[in-house]
């Protein structure tokens, strides 16, 4: 599976969603009211409180849009094919994908590819960069790079833990708890983790790594308060994202090669 | 040389055994019980390059467990497969190029887009050249009429068209060896002459081995000249078709229709299977003699005014394996759409 091939099956999904036109804008819609209603809230905290854990309006927003910026490039291609994972091997639907001459995992995610998430990208996209326009943090050429690489890395962790999920769909039942698990973990996340007590912090940074993310990356950039957590550990942040997507990886191998078929 | 070889294959399905009561579904999280359902047990069978070979058996008979591990999808529990010369679920990728595979109920088609854009998606995904891709894409237009809809979004072809497309998509790449699982089902008689017309043309012409799993025994008849035939697991016949129709006796059914109601007649030879008075119809083997001796012999006694002559079908052979076996008539189930646009997002 090369670039162009996956760009191939993007455009095909862009096409085919075009054919629903009014549904796609009105999705795209309703995305942006929903998170937009997160941001509001957030906008409503720090206009009682001024800062949130030392960070201003504009760091809050960087915050949270770096979390949501990073969860619709790693859902854009994981999310659809992991929620219906265990649907798909059980109506035999994921057989086509093991005959083509291409890795499973990348024609699943390419063929599911959802551009549904272009929503999340452009609203969290462009507050992230009003947010960078209002901070006066001293950038260099380092802290940029490191931004753009966490970005990446961040994707991937999302990316990650969907798949984790979905492939554990395959070997134990009722896997939606642990989507729903998820989705309730990344609340913490809109808000700097040092505010929370011990535990929470230390779950988020090592079961759960979520705080490499947004928070670990922001704080070593903005040079804020990481809590209870070393900051040195922040430096990790490029690593944990590829290290994670390649054990959710393996994960899915092992969970699809476990796949014995729906029966004859 | 053999393009499929399959010796000792064995598949098993462990089900982890499930109990009933108020702490059942407790006791079935924790206990490691299960139970071994012997889907496929050592069948054997080679198949040459070119041939056409017709797979039945009834429902659960272990058809699409063989398929699946043939194609590398499922991996054998013991035995061995050998797939142009590869273990198929060792090399599933390389495996890939060479067989092309159409599910009649599974569609590989995008829903909602043209079919000549699966079909350029097809042409990537397998890398063909763009010299192949028209030559081979020209050849399945010409004979399989697909211009009339190639610009058509699938969800808005018939079945016959969409199966149509399913199977020139699965040619695109030049596959060497092609299974079908139920090409033919849920589709009108036409729309069936034309599916099996194609599958004889493409095998005979163009030399491309065919492994088709049917409900419906014409397209054995017309397609295949090899039945192999599985229940529960085991193969219960493997030879041709004529030899399938040559050891039940190559009995006739003749149905007769008498000038007047002879009642009860004598018949030499023959098996009186249905009476309708003058409406008569008799089961004749053929070791008995000819057909035309016994038909004048009757016909001397009792005026005929009017006679039809049929073989027995493979199917009436085939039911009646079944039914020993307490199997029924297949069903159709629901088409699932894969390709099927998906608009959620979170």
């Amino acid at each position: 599976m090369n670039m162009s091939l996956f760009l191939h099956y993007a455009r095909l999904r862009m096409k085919e969603r075009m054919e629903y036109r009014a549904a796609f804008i009105l999705g795209v819609f309703a995305q942006i009211v929903g998170y937009g209603a997160t941001y509001f809230v957030l906008w409503l905290t720090l206009q009682k409180f001024e800062t949130i854990g030392g960070w201003n309006w504009p760091e809050i927003a960087l915050l949270y849009s770096l979390n949501v910026l990073t969860y619709a490039i790693g859902a854009a291609y994981t999310y659809t094919p992991m929620t219906e994972l265990e649907q798909l091997v059980q109506k035999g639907t994921f057989d086509p994908v093991l005959i083509r001459p291409n890795n499973p995992f990348m024609t699943l995610t390419a063929q599911m590819f959802n551009v549904g998430y272009l929503a999340h990208i452009l609203l969290s996209g462009g507050i992230l960069v009003w947010s960078l326009s209002r901070l006066d943090a001293d950038w260099t050429f380092g802290k940029a790079a490191f931004l753009m690489i966490s970005v990446l890395s961040g994707a991937c962790m999302h990316a990650a833990l969907l798949t984790l999920i979905g492939s554990a769909s395959l070997v134990i039942v009722r896997a939606e708890v642990l989507f729903r698990f998820n989705y309730s973990l990344q609340e913490f996340i809109s808000y700097p983790v040092s505010i929370f007590g011990p535990a929470i912090q230390i779950l988020l940074t090592t079961i759960v790594p979520l705080a490499f993310i947004n928070f670990l990356p922001l704080a070593l950039i903005l040079n804020k308060d990481t809590g209870i957590i070393p900051r040195e550990i922040a430096w990790l942040t490029p690593i944990v994202g590829p290290v994670l997507m390649w054990l959710a990886y393996r994960t899915f191998q092992v969970c699809t090669n476990r796949y014995q078929g729906a029966g004859g | 040389m053999a393009i499929v070889e399959v010796s000792g294959l064995n598949k098993e399905f462990r089900r982890n055994r499930r109990y009933q009561g108020a702490f059942g579904a407790v006791r079935t999280l924790f206990s490691r019980e299960y139970t071994v359902h012997h889907a496929v047990q050592d069948v054997n069978f080679s198949i040459e390059e070119g041939e056409a070979v017709g797979y039945v058996g009834p429902n659960g008979a272990g058809k699409s467990t063989t398929i699946k591990m043939l194609t590398g999808i499922l991996v054998p529990t013991s035995g061995e497969i050998l797939v142009d010369g590869r273990v198929p679920h060792q090399h599933r990728q390389e495996n890939a190029k060479v067989l092309g595979a159409v599910f009649g109920q599974r569609s590989q088609l995008w829903w909602d887009l043209p079919v000549s854009d699966s079909f350029e998606l097809h042409q990537h995904v397998y890398g063909i050249s763009d010299d192949n891709y028209r030559r081979t894409l020209g050849f399945c237009r010409e004979v399989l009429q697909l211009d009339s809809f190639l610009q058509a979004p699938v969800r808005q072809l018939s079945l016959g068209q969409r199966m149509r497309a399913e199977m020139a998509m699965a040619l695109l790449h030049e596959p060497k060896l092609l299974f079908l699982d139920e090409p033919t089902i849920g589709l009108d008689v036409l729309a069936k002459d034309r599916i099996r017309e194609f599958l004889r043309t493409i095998n005979r012409e163009r030399n491309v081995t065919i492994i088709l799993t049917t409900h419906d025994l014409k397209d054995i008849e017309e397609i295949c000249p090899r039945l192999i035939m599985i229940n529960q697991g085991q193969v219960m016949f493997d030879n041709t078709v004529a030899h399938l129709k040559s050891t039940v006796g190559d009995e006739r059914e003749i149905k007769i229709e008498f000038v007047s109601d002879p009642g009860s007649i004598e018949l030499m030879g023959g098996n009186l299977v249905r009476d309708e008075g003058a409406r008569k119809t008799i089961r004749f083997a053929q070791d008995h003699g000819s057909v035309m001796t016994f038909l004048s012999d009757v016909d001397s006694r009792y005026p005929i005014k009017d006679v039809s002559i049929e073989e027995v079908s493979i199917e009436d052979v085939i039911r009646k394996l079944y039914i020993q076996t307490g199997q029924n008539a297949p069903d159709e189930s629901e088409l699932d759409i894969w390709s099927r646009h998906r608009a959620v997002t979170r």
